[in-house]
């Protein structure tokens, strides 16, 4: 009987912990898979499409400045 | 029952073939489609500096009114110009293991970052703005 009531608490703290492994693995893994995917498509894109910034300067692009044009400090 | 293994050996094997030409086709495509893209280039910028095409949130190219899609010439260019990035987003989507529409909206995202002011883009509501008129003015 006197070890009912340790078992219990230990029950209960050992399913608390449990749980807060499994919440903490959810929400990281999938914010660091995303970045890495955009990173990699958004590198392959532009390593596709640099024939814009050769010659033609793009649609008039304003957002960006090439980078053997950038202005030294 | 013999009969019917032979068979099923003759359509995996036309099938194996078939998806190996198919790889291979695959493979040498992306200069293929750079190369079409590429001689593209100036008339599609033409066309989206005079106000005549831009693009939609999904990274593609399409007229901006129904006058300008009637157009023979900006019809073809536009359906010339989807169906390779079509075949470009394909590729790179399966080379970085995401879908084609993330690898078409993160080129949507490009070309908007690199237009100038005067280009347009269609919303998500479907309206057509150009870009000065979608971004938030400074007071």
């Amino acid at each position: 009987m006197k070890f009912i009531i340790p078992i219990i608490a230990g029950g209960i703290v050992l399913t608390l912990t449990g749980c807060w492994t499994i919440t903490v693995k959810h929400q990281v893994e999938p914010i660091y898979i995303t970045m890495n995917v955009n990173v990699k498509v958004e590198k392959q894109l532009n390593d596709f499409f640099d024939f814009e910034d050769q010659g033609q300067g793009g649609s008039g692009k304003t957002g960006s400045i090439p980078k053997d044009k950038t202005p030294k400090q | 029952m013999k009969k019917l293994n032979i068979k099923t050996i003759v359509l995996y094997c036309v099938v194996t073939m078939f998806s190996v030409v198919t790889i291979c086709a695959a493979q040498d495509t992306k200069d293929d489609i750079k190369s079409r893209m590429k001689d593209r280039f100036a008339k599609v910028n033409e066309l989206k500096k005079s106000g005549k095409i831009g693009e939609t949130p999904f990274g593609f190219a399409e007229a901006v009114n129904k006058g300008f899609a009637q157009d023979e010439e900006i019809s073809k260019l536009i359906t010339a110009e989807n169906n390779d990035r079509r075949l470009l987003y394909a590729l790179i989507a399966k080379e970085s293991q995401t879908s084609v529409e993330e690898v078409g909206m993160g080129n949507a995202k490009r070309y908007f970052q690199k237009a100038s002011d005067s280009d347009y883009f269609k919303t998500q509501a479907g309206e057509w703005k150009q870009k000065k008129n979608m971004i938030p003015q400074k007071p």
